[in-house]
């Protein structure tokens, strides 16, 4: 079996080299634990193990999913050319790293939190500002998920100063058990809705203490915990009595102290798969909202890959909870560096093809805006006072859920209102498709991107190669160049002209452009 | 089989056509029983900050200045039903619509009074519902044959909350951007760049299939399948001729000076062309209303426009005789405060006020010429006939030939109804015509 394996992964793709741009025939790195893991689970289900990703796919890949952003042309080209044999793990360390990374891991948490002005959460400016400044730094130092989410979970003090006192802010329901479902989802991955009726208005009573007041600040709250004995018992997820009437008793704390326990495996697990989710649409169980009871009854969403769940927990919890971490071993991984294409369903399901799904509205939009050098301007009328972004925003470092453009909802962005991650819709739609084949506004940036790559190129193989490295990040095929050559002999000579905004506007609206792969 | 027909087959059986039939089959199931066709479309005119029922639809000549701020009251062409000076057209179609003077809720923040106004709830619940038009968009989705999207506001989203709420992406309105009182209403996407000739996009639509690499490498999967039938949709679209109702270079230059030469105004002409396509649910988004400050020279500005462009509508649909089949609701969040604040820095201005205010409903089984509920002397209270969201949802919803004490088929599978089903009790039923 094995050997069959090996010559499906290694032979096959060697033969078949050099007839795509998408794959190399280079073989994976058998050594990295995660990939034993990976081939074991691929063998031992007879599944067809992947093909290796190419490198400008891999560029683009990995640019995409830590940066939010495509590679460079100069970029594409400065990695095409490096012969040294780690340069993918160089590359992911170093975009690990820089501050993009930082930009979409705090958009990417930004959902998750819920960080919106306006209705039904409601953390007013001020507040959206000094939570996502403070992730935003915090995820660019790599602060360890155990000590931010402590402090999340405890937090008291004012919206305006303190941070993560917001967290229990961001609930469009702020009753103990609209806040127990909250920090379910967010801490474990999990719906509350799923415990018995009992079970939920036990866990509840953990967030019966909090408490919010106002102050002469105008939209200033301070989040607070009340120590009026009340209430003398909760009970935990895992379904432990906890007592807490002991005076001065913090609830939250007696959760964050459960919860972020080493060997608590709900932390971790959430992790794991939210993360895979980010990365790869969906996560090792598939749903990353709705995860299953650890009781061992529970089969619903199992997880597709368990033993990769279990690695990458334990290094989860090894590295600090280190998010960098995770993201590293996880890029590393053979799942991540697998070819898209010609897979089977057995295959997508089961990690051994990177899923092809469409690129986040955020994402998509800033890949417009910097291939042609136009960007969008975002503004808001609401929430007061008037909001206009600088020019040159980037869509992913858009702080307020509430600013948002045409554009943007059109594409999916999440509305923010519950933390889940199926709330980011990259279902396609004729809407987006009307946008990028008959907008004027994207027609007059094909325009401007063309005038300036006549500036820059005098050559016609120099121009096909930048359009090809700007919009695909890589070079055209001897079959593609053949196919441009045609078409701008077929136009009449007074429209030959066109043909550069035809393969702008062909390739803005191609499938390799606007989906992961 | 070749990929549009193996697409074809996908819509038929795929979840786009288990939507129609679950929304269809819906509207079959639970569908009011009327005595006359349900309203085909609504058109919603949503006063943005709330007007002043005082200068619009309840002035109150004997309170004082303190109250009208000089401003009187003019007869209409219903006897004994008089409105605003500011609304001197208007008057003269009184017969067309009726108004609800009694309006009131409990809650004077814009965005938690959209909320409630458009979905008849309040928020807190840990749900986002969809908007009203969301709701008819969807449920009038399977009898909707037009190319352009079912919901549609013009020129932007109220951008409070996610209209959608829970419901697909597909019946959050398309906010048309631009502008229909420029020389060409750009709706970007759906008014093509020009320049090129059929022939040419012909050409560029098989060279965009030849340099296909990825596509033709990658093989089929769900995602990609969906993002052809999408493109395929679209570009019925382009090559369609629906998105010629946001030309209205095509109306003669005396209906467009009909309706005004302003935003307000031919966004209401814009309204009345997607109507006669057979768009459900239209949203005309005004703005300019919160006037908090110097109100009354405010007024001099928003008034007439909301005065003529409102009435040209009434009439022209009323002349095209689609006022049967068009159902008009014309409302803010909620009034503004009867007693004028002299004081700085409002300078004469009216701030928000939810226990009283007026909404104009028209059209599509409602009556003319009728008011329903009245305001104490100087319009801070209901008088008698309290109207609440509710009551007044509740009706907009029948009258289209739904019934909102059914369950909402939605993607979550939640179980919620449209409205919440003891909500009907003081629906508006006495502005309905004799016929529903």
């Amino acid at each position: 079996m094995r050997k069959i394996w090996i010559f499906c992964a290694v032979i096959l793709p060697i033969l078949a080299a050099g007839s795509n741009p998408y794959e190399d025939g280079r073989r994976f790195n058998y050594k990295l634990p995660v990939n034993k893991v990976l081939f074991d689970h691929w063998d031992r289900n007879g599944i067809t193990p992947p093909r290796h990703v190419s490198d400008s796919v891999f560029l683009r890949r990995v640019t995409l999913t830590l940066a939010g952003r495509l590679p460079t042309a100069s970029e594409v080209r400065v990695f095409l050319s490096d012969r040294s044999p780690d340069k993918r793990a160089v590359m992911i360390e170093k975009i690990l790293n820089s501050p993009d990374y930082a930009d979409m891991q705090a958009m990417r948490f930004a959902a998750m939190l819920r960080i919106k002005s306006e209705f039904p959460i409601n953390l007013w400016p001020n507040a959206v500002q000094l939570w996502h400044r403070v992730l935003h730094e915090e995820l660019g130092r790599d602060r360890s998920l155990r000590e931010m989410f402590y402090e999340m979970l405890t937090a008291s003090g004012s919206n305006f100063r303190v941070a993560h006192a917001n967290f229990f802010r961001a609930s469009a329901d702020r009753s103990p058990a609209g806040l127990a479902s909250m920090v379910m989802l967010t801490c474990m991955g999990m719906k509350m809705e799923r415990l018995p009726e009992a079970h939920q208005q036990g866990f509840a009573q953990f967030f019966s203490r909090i408490r919010y007041k106002s102050t002469y600040e105008w939209k200033e709250q301070i989040v607070y915990t009340d120590f009026t004995p009340a209430v003398v018992h909760g009970i935990l997820p895992n379904g432990l009595q906890v007592n807490f009437s002991a005076p001065g008793t913090e609830p939250r704390a007696v959760f964050a102290d459960w919860l972020l326990a080493e060997k608590n495996p709900y932390f971790a697990r959430a992790w794991v798969n939210r993360v895979w989710s980010w990365v790869f649409g969906s996560g090792i169980s598939p749903d990353a909202d709705d995860l299953p009871q650890l009781d061992g009854k529970d089969t619903r969403n199992a997880p597709v890959l368990p033993a990769v769940e279990k690695l990458l927990m334990a290094e989860f919890v090894k590295s600090g909870y280190s998010l960098r971490h995770l993201y590293r071993v996880i890029l590393n991984s053979a799942a991540f560096q697998a070819s898209s294409i010609g897979a089977g369903r057995v295959q997508r399901e089961n990690f051994a093809a990177y899923p092809i799904r469409r690129l986040e509205a955020e994402v998509m939009v800033d890949a417009l805006a910097a291939v042609t050098g136009q960007y969008d301007q975002y503004m808001s009328v609401i929430p007061e006072p008037f909001t206009f972004l600088p020019q040159k925003t980037k869509a992913v470092t858009i702080a307020d859920g509430s600013i948002s453009s045409g554009v943007l909802d059109n594409f999916g962005r999440p509305p923010r209102d519950s933390g889940k991650l199926a709330e980011r819709n990259t279902a396609s739609a004729d809407s987006q498709n009307l946008y990028l084949m008959n907008s004027t506004a994207l027609d007059k940036r094909i325009s401007s991107y063309c005038r300036r790559l006549f500036r820059q190129h005098r050559k016609q193989n120099d121009r096909l190669n930048r359009i090809y490295l700007d919009i695909l990040s890589r070079f055209p095929t001897a079959k593609e160049r053949q196919i441009f050559e045609n078409y701008q002999k077929s136009l009449a000579p007074k429209e030959r002209y066109r043909v550069w905004n035809d393969t702008v506007w062909v390739l803005f609206n191609s499938k390799e452009f606007l989906f992961h792969h | 089989m070749d990929r549009r027909e193996f697409l074809k087959l996908m819509a038929l059986c795929g979840v786009y056509g288990a939507i129609d039939r679950l929304s269809g089959g819906l509207l079959a199931a639970n569908a009011v029983n009327l005595r006359r066709p349900a309203a085909k479309s609504v058109i919603e005119i949503w006063v943005w900050g709330g007007p002043s029922h005082l200068e619009t639809f309840d002035p109150k000549p004997g309170a004082g200045k303190a109250y009208h701020g000089g401003y009187g009251d003019i007869a209409t062409n219903v006897p004994g039903i008089r409105i605003s000076e500011f609304l001197p057209k208007l008057a003269q179609h009184a017969d067309k619509y009726s108004i609800i003077r009694s309006m009131n809720h409990g809650t004077n923040g814009h965005e938690t009074a959209t909320y409630l106004m458009q979905t008849g709830r309040m928020p807190g619940s840990g749900i986002t519902y969809p908007a009203i038009g969301a709701v008819i968009a969807m449920l009038k989705s399977s009898s909707y044959k037009g190319k352009l999207p079912p919901y549609i506001a013009l020129t932007s989203n109220k951008g409070r909350f996610s209209e959608n709420g829970f419901l697909s992406d597909r019946f959050k309105p398309l906010a048309t951007g631009s502008n229909p009182n420029l020389a060409q209403f750009l709706v970007d996407g759906f008014v093509p760049p020009g320049g090129l000739s059929a022939d040419h996009l012909k050409k560029r639509a098989s060279y965009a299939e030849l340099l296909d690499s990825f596509g033709a490498a990658a093989g089929s999967c769900r995602e990609l399948l969906d993002f052809e039938r999408a493109g395929d949709d679209a570009k019925m679209v382009i090559s369609g001729s629906d998105a010629k109702a946001f030309d209205l270079n095509l109306e003669t230059e005396a209906m467009r000076n009909r309706y005004g030469r302003n935003k307000f105004g031919q966004c209401c002409l814009a309204a009345r062309r997607l109507v006669e396509l057979g768009v459900p649910y239209i949203t005309i988004n005004a703005s300019g209303w919160d006037t908090h400050k110097k109100h009354f020279e405010a007024m001099h500005k928003i008034g007439p426009e909301l005065d003529q462009g409102f009435s040209a509508l009434l009439e022209d649909l009323s002349e095209k005789k689609l006022l049967d089949s068009t159902l008009i609701w014309c409302t803010g969040e909620f009034g503004r405060t009867p007693k004028v604040d002299y004081g700085e820095p409002w300078n004469g201005g009216r701030n928000h006020f939810c226990h009283c205010f007026s909404t104009v409903v028209a059209g599509g089984g409602f009556a003319g010429g009728r008011v329903l509920g009245s305001s104490d002397a100087c319009g801070e209270r209901p008088a008698g006939r309290p109207v609440s969201p509710v009551d007044l949802l509740w009706s907009i919803y029948e009258l289209a030939g739904i019934d909102p004490a059914a369950k909402l088929p939605n993607p979550r599978n939640l179980d919620v109804h449209i409205l919440p089903p003891d909500g009907g009790r003081n629906k508006i039923r006495e502005l309905y015509r004799e016929d529903v």
